[in-house]
């Protein structure tokens, strides 16, 4: 169909333009680009198994952007919804070291944060982007601060005490278990969003809030459940990392911080569609595998890297800008013709 | 036509506005304003007084044909070219910036005419003290009352003396006393030789401040009158046109349904919106199987009342009741699951652009509660639609595009699938055939008696005169926020219903 082929044209744009900026960003600090993009490549192979465990979480993360977008809100908040996630799936395994029931109460703490955020914009018309900002550094220095005090591994102090072995989960031929379980999460998204009331409810609310109210949908209901779904997402980002990844956390979180940001990127270069989200996240999640490669290879800091992201953002950004001042660019085109057809 | 021996100071010739949606809203108007004169614009809603008065004032552009301001034609490119060269505006909305006090919006406006802000303030001093108002130049607008805020507006408007004062509808949000300084105020601009375009539906104010009077309707020039001359039921007729009145009373289904009870009862409803009491007290009762229209001028309180009846707007006082339920503060969505179903009389409104129609159907469904889960059933949304989309005759390419890229008539006869598809018991429709041709308005007039006649209450707001006699059981007229009058169609006369809809019964 047209649109979908438009929004992949769009996407192929944001990735051209971020290869384009992270050339230049590599001959601005003195590196060879070409030889700088081999390495990537290079790294992306020799790293696979770090971009599989990477994927999984960005795609959770991805969703927790995603669902709330339908309903027209921003939820910034997957990096804090993952924050806690982590850390209640650590703090359950210790108790009950139960890979799935891990996950569900992961989850439930990521839901709550991101129904917190719905609750209070609705309720009390704060904007979901700055309460979420806020909640998200909530989140970190509660989550640090519990970490240092209460978690901390006697034997390596910056980091905990790892999950018991039951409550981890590992590989299936090769691909870490989460990988399926993050997959599964994108195609309930979709089941959620296209065959379901809820998501009729959701999108409705996003597409045309005033309309939708007045064809008897409760829009408030929607954009409540979609923060709640959307944090939902976010929590399980984080357990999974936990679970299914690192077993445990480090006192700076440097395991989980910024995978709410990138899930932001890979969400919007993927449109929000929650079948197309695993392919932007499995390429973002490749920058970050062959990243290593980079820093080993040439030297060049990791964080160039995040330009890729940040760019994407960008240029995504525009068509909607774009579709922001379409109507003002076709008036001031009629208003042309009628000129033209005035002085005729 | 001009005074004799002078040249008009503003004229407009052939002048032609089509919208972008094809609403043609002037359709060739000629007219000529002469310096102290005050020359009243006369008309219902859709007449095409705003349109007339916005392209002078350079906030949009004719299609077609020429302003001639002092001799030369002129084509402003926006609001602040009409100003500088003496034009003023007075909206009926007025804009001033409501977080700023007075003495900002003053200076705001005074540096676009490049006073300062001392200068500015100055003369506004001067004047309030010459017209006598009092004005609280350090109070924050937004916690000013309709009539002070007007003041503010004449004020800033007078900063630099215009040659030419529009002011539109600028009766309808203040209060009688308000009104008298506004006169007097008007008297002495025409006195100094100010070409004032003054635009009312108000029968009575032609002949208290108007020195000429043009009538228009739909777009065109009816007449043009010397305003003290002219009597209100000559003017009332003028402005409603020629129309049949419908002459025996209908086939009456409302009576036998009326000893049932009211579907929807509303008693004594306040709608407070922006700090202004839209709606003063309405009571009305619509019963099953029953039409009731509500007409009047736009802007007297109808859509405040729908938008309350619906939840859409909060109720500052008064009781709704819904098939027998008090629903005063229920959200709209416990209305819908009650029965009720509202058609806004935007298609904006009616239906979700983004989305396509079948979407849009199931979310008519599901705001009535009828779309059973866990799993929408969309096969059966599907042959839903493809059933009304026969019925109705609704042309569409694809169920799957986008509803934007339907026509009006269209979009409209998908809006009314959706209220068909849920059978609601009451339905609350605005300006149903708005912008619709012919062939669609018989559809969609037909679509609302079927309605009735099995048994739905409807009630029916529209300033479509026509359509409101010709369908309602009973309608009600309503003037600044009141309901002045409900009868049967055929009791009421033109010149009765002209004098109500100008709110001089």
């Amino acid at each position: 169909m047209k649109p979908v082929v438009e929004k992949l044209i769009g996407s192929l744009i944001g990735l051209a333009a971020a290869l384009a900026a992270m050339a230049l960003a590599f001959s601005l600090l003195g590196y060879n680009p070409a030889e700088a993009f081999r390495l990537l490549g290079e790294g992306i192979v020799e790293n696979y198994d770090i971009m599989l465990l990477r994927v999984a979480p960005l795609i959770l993360t991805s969703l927790a952007f995603a669902v709330p977008a339908f309903a027209g809100l921003f939820n910034i908040g997957g990096e804090g919804q993952a924050y806690v996630g982590a850390l209640a799936a650590l703090a359950v395994s210790y108790i009950a070291p139960n890979p799935v029931l891990c996950l569900l109460v992961g989850a439930l703490a990521g839901g709550l944060l991101g129904y917190l955020a719905g609750v209070l914009r609705v309720k009390r018309g704060v904007h979901e982007v700055v309460s979420t900002i806020m909640l998200n550094w909530i989140a970190f220095y509660t989550v640090r601060y519990i970490v240092v005090n209460y978690f901390k591994n006697p034997y390596y102090p910056d980091t905990t005490n790892p999950v018991p072995p039951p409550g981890r989960l590992g590989q299936v031929a090769g691909v870490p278990v989460v990988v399926f379980i993050a997959i599964a999460a994108c195609i309930l998204c979709y089941l959620v969003l296209y065959r379901m009331p809820l998501g009729l409810a959701i999108r409705s609310t996003g597409a045309g809030y005033e309309a939708a109210r007045r064809l008897g949908i409760d829009v408030e209901k929607a954009m409540i459940l979609s923060m709640l779904l959307g944090g939902v997402f976010g929590g399980l980002a984080g357990a999974v990392i936990v679970i299914g990844e690192t077993y445990n956390l480090d006192v700076a979180l440097s395991s989980v911080y910024g995978v709410g940001f990138d899930g932001i990127g890979a969400a919007l270069l993927a449109w929000n569609n929650p079948l197309a989200i695993p392919f932007s996240s499995l390429l973002l999640s490749a920058l970050v595998a062959g990243g290593y490669q980079l820093q080993i290879g040439m030297g060049i800091d990791i964080h160039v890297l995040s330009i890729f992201t940040g760019v994407v953002v960008f240029v995504l950004g525009l068509p909607s800008l774009y579709e922001l001042l379409k109507p003002k660019l076709q008036a001031l085109r009629l208003a042309k013709a009628r000129r033209r057809g005035g002085g005729a | 036509m001009a005074a004799s021996g002078s040249q008009p100071l503003l004229a407009v010739r052939d002048l032609v506005k089509v919208y972008p949606d094809g609403t043609v809203a002037l359709n060739g108007v000629s007219l000529d304003f002469m310096a102290g004169e005050v020359h009243v614009l006369l008309g219902e809603n859709g007449a095409g007084k705003t349109t007339l008065a916005r392209i002078i004032y350079g906030e949009i552009r004719p299609t077609s044909g020429e302003v001639i301001y002092e001799g030369r034609r002129v084509l402003f490119r926006g609001p602040w070219e009409a100003i500088r060269a003496g034009i003023r505006m007075i909206y009926q909305h007025f804009s001033l910036v409501g977080g700023f006090t007075v003495a900002d919006n003053i200076a705001l406006y005074g540096s676009r005419l490049g006073l300062s802000r001392r200068e500015a303030l100055e003369a506004a001093r001067r004047l309030a003290e010459e017209y006598g108002f009092r004005i609280p130049f350090d109070a924050r607008v937004s916690d000013l009352p309709a009539g002070i805020q007007q003041r503010v507006e004449i004020v800033k408007a007078l900063l630099v003396e215009p040659r030419v004062l529009i002011l539109d509808e600028p009766t309808s949000l203040v209060s009688p006393l308000d009104v008298e300084a506004l006169f007097r105020v008007i008297r002495g601009l025409r006195e100094k030789g100010v070409a004032i375009l003054y635009i009312t539906h108000k029968l009575r104010e032609v002949g208290v401040i108007g020195d000429r009077v043009t009538v228009m309707r739909r777009g065109r020039v009816v007449a043009t009158l010397p305003a003290k001359k002219a009597t209100v039921d000559q003017l009332a007729r003028l402005m409603i046109g020629e129309r049949r009145l419908p002459e025996e009373p209908r086939i009456a289904a409302a009576g036998a349904a009326g000893e049932r009870g009211a579907a929807l009862r509303v008693e004594n409803l306040r709608v407070v919106r922006e700090g202004f009491e839209a709606v003063r007290g309405v009571s009305l009762e619509v019963r099953p199987g029953e039409i009731l229209g509500v007409t009047g001028v736009a802007g007297n309180g109808q859509d405040e009342l729908v938008e309350a009846i619906v939840g859409v707007l909060p109720v500052a006082g008064g009781r709704i009741t819904l098939l027998g339920r008090d629903v005063t503060r229920e959200p709209t969505w416990v209305r819908y699951r009650l029965g009720l179903a509202y058609l806004p009389g935007s298609r904006k409104l009616s239906l979700v652009q983004e989305m396509n129609a079948l979407e849009n159907l199931a979310l008519g469904l599901l705001g009535a509660g009828k779309l059973r889960g866990p799993f929408i059933d969309w096969g059966w949304v599907a042959k839903l639609l493809v059933k009304y989309v026969e019925e109705l005759g609704v042309v569409m390419h694809s169920p799957y595009a986008p509803v934007k890229h339907l026509s009006g008539g269209n979009q409209q006869k998908l809006a009314l699938a959706r209220i068909l598809a849920v059978e609601p018991r009451v339905l609350v429709a605005v300006d149903p055939t708005h912008g619709l041709d012919i062939a669609t308005t018989r559809i969609v007039h037909s679509i609302l008696a079927e309605m009735r006649s099995r048994g739905m209450a409807i009630l029916l707001v529209s300033s479509d005169l026509d359509e409101v006699l010709q369908l309602s059981d009973r309608v009600a007229v309503m003037n600044s926020g009141r309901i002045v009058s409900i009868k049967k169609p055929h009791e009421y006369t033109l010149e009765e219903l002209g004098r109500l809809m100008g709110g001089a019964a």
